[in-house]
């Protein structure tokens, strides 16, 4: 099919070559911002309740 | 290639007998979990005859041991033949079916301790609380047959290999070795102290137990016992996902990375379950946390790689922005729904897990129903409700029928069922753990206290969930039902090809005895003070044997 | 092994996040004495000979300091020796704690005095009751068919 992914070369390690991933940046960025909140968030209430 | 074969009729008798079993397990640990809820709730009463604690126990070992080990060694034996040439050797398979009768003894003889009021002692069996030797037994019958398991599908691995010289093993395979690999490390603890602990205490033949190395020795097991769960998963999400949503394995290399570092980091870090004990320092407690968390390493390049495929493969058919190729994804399709309902449920799972491991503040949750709440997002959904989307293809795979809209449909709804009961049950277990509740308790009121007082409406809550899931396990049972009268046909099995080609895997990926060896060396790091420490350094007088149920 | 830009910049991010997690937690347990309970060196006890080894001879709440106590505790299935604790607000109290049966798990809810009693073993850790009110303690390991109802209470006036 003529828009399945694209296989990419063995070598070749230039920019241009590399699949635009932005979206995939912003949502890992948002899955680590949650993981600190949660965290620092837990960690606040444990100096609390010390 | 052929996208839809005929699966193999021997090799599909051996993975739908391991798959109807853990079915059967899981139902049984439901009707158990529902009333846990319920009496916990306040809305029910348990007849003479069985008690909470028995429930729970059933519940611990049908869902925890037995659902999920059965289901990921069905899971796995089907990927390895289907991607080794579609048919297992005889050896193979006979170590499978010598595995899966092992484990089928083990388990009933297990059943029968518990509902005998033998076993009360939950799945984690901690001494000095001394149920019947037949229970330890049952658990190390349940082992050792996952051992055979394992050997059948290394066997089949190595016979590839043998055939294959040169190449790069076929990813499914890889995962699944690398999964019994790691289980194979972990169990040595589990196995350690049940034959040379548990089993002549248990009898007699030994009047004391060293409680603290029990225990160390089994969350030695304890934690990469939830890598052995997640690592199926991760071959799921990694291997197939990508197929089921018209796009290809984003990186090979960093997929059998991650693989390889649960090998490496699962398990010298068991001390995170003990950091609220005594006998241990915190020097060895912190050490164990510090590799805890290394063990996160792999979920990062996880996370990343899932969502790297789901954008490569909707900027491919053409949507663009930010996130528009989220439209591109199949969300009707209960194959990709499930494990991606899955891995939205990871999010605040491992969020919730990396907060139990963090040293001193673990005694803000360390035993309160906040763990169990985590452990219902991680093992009974993020595991559990991928292995329902596996479970809509792979049975009509196996019994050469095709997966029909009617069936998919339901699927969407059980699946969907499943994730609402677990936001209500797992959501009121977190806050009402963050404000004190123990967990394994049967009645948190404590004689009208007011401070118990304020969890009784997450109690309420818990049960609704609970309930909740078990309308979704019934609609489960239905979809089966209706999944043996599909007509036939095929359905695919869905294995996705990588995105770079076969040589942009480096093979120092496949060299397992470097791994193991660096394993060996972070367990000796982690465990071999500490253990010599409560062996013969400075061992704690034993402990006899109690039955207080 | 060719690694995306941005994802060698999210493990980056990620390893980084983990790194200060772990410096605080390292920091607050072991230079500002948030630390996990724990033992004393050689702390073994026999759980069957409690009542002739010290300090569990003479379970209780003992005056160390001004406004600083210890509170030796030995729990048992189902309830706690001594079973009730009473403190002035602001006491600094140190809990010296082990089972002469099974394992337990002493908690006191709304505070971070949250540890395991472990026949054979003596677990301690410390806590400062600024807050004047009635505590709820209560067993949160599973010790069999007296669990839930296993519990305490400590008032700090």
């Amino acid at each position: 099919m003529a828009n399945d992914v694209q296989r990419q070369p063995a070598h070749g390690n230039g920019h241009e070559q590399e699949p635009a991933l932005w979206g995939t940046f912003v949502a890992v960025l948002i899955i680590g911002a949650l993981f600190a909140a949660g965290w620092f968030g837990a960690f606040a209430l444990f100096l609390e309740r010390n | 290639m052929a996208q839809t074969q005929t699966f193999d009729r021997d090799d599909a008798k051996l993975v739908l007998t391991h798959v109807i079993f853990a079915i059967v397990a899981l139902m049984i640990g439901g009707i158990a979990g529902m009333l846990q809820g319920m009496v916990r709730g306040g809305m029910f009463e348990l007849p003479g005859g069985i008690g909470y604690y028995q429930l729970l126990t059933a519940h611990g070992v049908l869902m925890a041991l037995v659902f999920t080990t059965f289901f990921i060694v069905g899971f796995m034996f089907s990927g390895v033949s289907k991607v080794t040439g579609g048919k297992l050797t005889s050896t193979a398979r006979g170590l499978g079916w010598a595995g899966f009768w092992l484990m089928a003894v083990g388990t009933a003889i297990g059943t029968v301790m518990i509902l005998a009021n033998e076993a009360t002692v939950l799945y984690t069996f901690y001494a000095p609380m001394k149920a019947s030797p037949w229970y330890y037994i049952a658990l190390a019958l349940v082992v050792v047959g996952s051992w055979l398991s394992g050997a059948g599908m290394i066997a089949q691995y190595r016979s590839w290999r043998k055939n294959n010289k040169g190449k790069i093993s076929p990813l499914f395979a890889f995962m699944a070795v690398a999964t019994m690999v790691l289980w194979y490390v972990a169990t040595l603890g589990v196995a350690a102290t049940v034959l040379f602990q548990f089993i002549p205490w248990s009898f007699g033949w030994v009047e004391k137990i060293n409680v603290l190395l029990s225990r160390t020795l089994f969350w030695y097991f304890g934690h990469p016992l939830v890598y052995f769960w997640l690592m199926p998963v991760y071959i799921c999400w990694y291997v197939i996902v990508p197929k089921v949503i018209g796009g290809k394995i984003f990186s090979d290399a960093l997929a059998r990375l991650a693989f390889v570092l649960f090998i490496v980091f699962s398990v010298p870090v068991g001390f995170h379950h003990q950091l609220m004990e005594p006998g241990i320092t915190p020097f060895w407690k912190f050490l164990q946390v510090i590799l805890t968390f290394a063990v996160v390493v792999p979920s990062l390049i996880t996370a990343f790689a899932l969502f790297a495929t789901f954008e490569t493969t909707g900027r491919a058919k053409g949507y663009k922005g930010l996130f528009g190729w989220f439209k591109a994804l199949p969300w009707k399709d209960v194959r990709f729904l499930a494990p991606f309902l899955g891995m939205v449920a990871f999010v605040p799972g491992g969020i919730g897990g990396m907060i139990n491991a963090s040293h001193q503040m673990n005694a803000l949750v360390h035993n309160t129903i906040w763990v169990t709440g985590h452990f219902h997002l991680t093992v009974a959904t993020a595991v559990a409700i991928t292995f329902f989307g596996i479970t809509y293809w792979l049975i009509p795979a196996m019994t050469g029928r095709r997966l029909t809209a009617e069936v998919n449909r339901l699927g969407l709804w059980q699946v969907s069922l499943w994730a609402l009961g677990i936001l209500v049950m797992s959501g009121a277990m977190h806050i009402s753990g963050l404000l004190g509740a123990p967990r394994r308790t049967s009645d948190t009121s404590y004689n009208g206290n007011e401070i118990a007082a304020q969890w009784e409406p997450y109690n309420l809550l818990m049960a609704i969930g609970g309930v909740i899931l078990f309308i979704s396990l019934i609609v489960l049972a239905v979809a089966l039902v209706k999944m043996f009268r599909l007509p036939q046909g095929e359905t695919e099995y869905p294995v996705a090809e990588p995105l770079q080609p076969e040589e942009a895997t480096p093979r120092w990926l496949e060299r397992w005895g470097v791994w193991l060896g660096l394993t060996a060396v972070l367990i000796v790091i982690a465990y071999a003070f500490p253990i010599a420490d409560q062996l013969f350094l400075n061992p704690s007088p034993g402990a006899k044997g109690y039955v207080l149920w | 092994m060719h690694i995306h830009r941005l994802e060698k910049i999210w493990m980056f991010f990620g390893v980084v996040m983990l790194a200060v997690f772990l410096a605080v937690l390292g920091v607050y347990a072991f230079s500002m004495g948030l630390q996990t309970p724990h033992s004393h060196a050689h702390a073994d006890v026999d759980p069957e000979k409690l009542a002739e080894t010290p300090p569990f001879d003479q379970p209780g709440v003992y005056q160390v300091g001004e406004n600083e106590y210890e509170a030796v505790i030995i729990m048992y299935a189902f309830g706690f020796t001594p079973n009730e604790i009473t403190v002035p607000a602001g006491a600094r109290v140190h809990f010296i704690i082990t089972s002469s049966d099974v394992v337990h798990g002493f908690e006191i809810v709304g505070t971070t005095v949250n540890l395991m009693a472990i026949p054979g073993e003596v677990n301690r850790v410390s806590y400062t009751f600024d807050k004047p009110g009635e505590y709820l303690i209560l067993c949160n390991e599973y010790c069999g068919i007296g669990h839930q109802a296993m519990y305490t209470r400590l008032v700090v006036t």
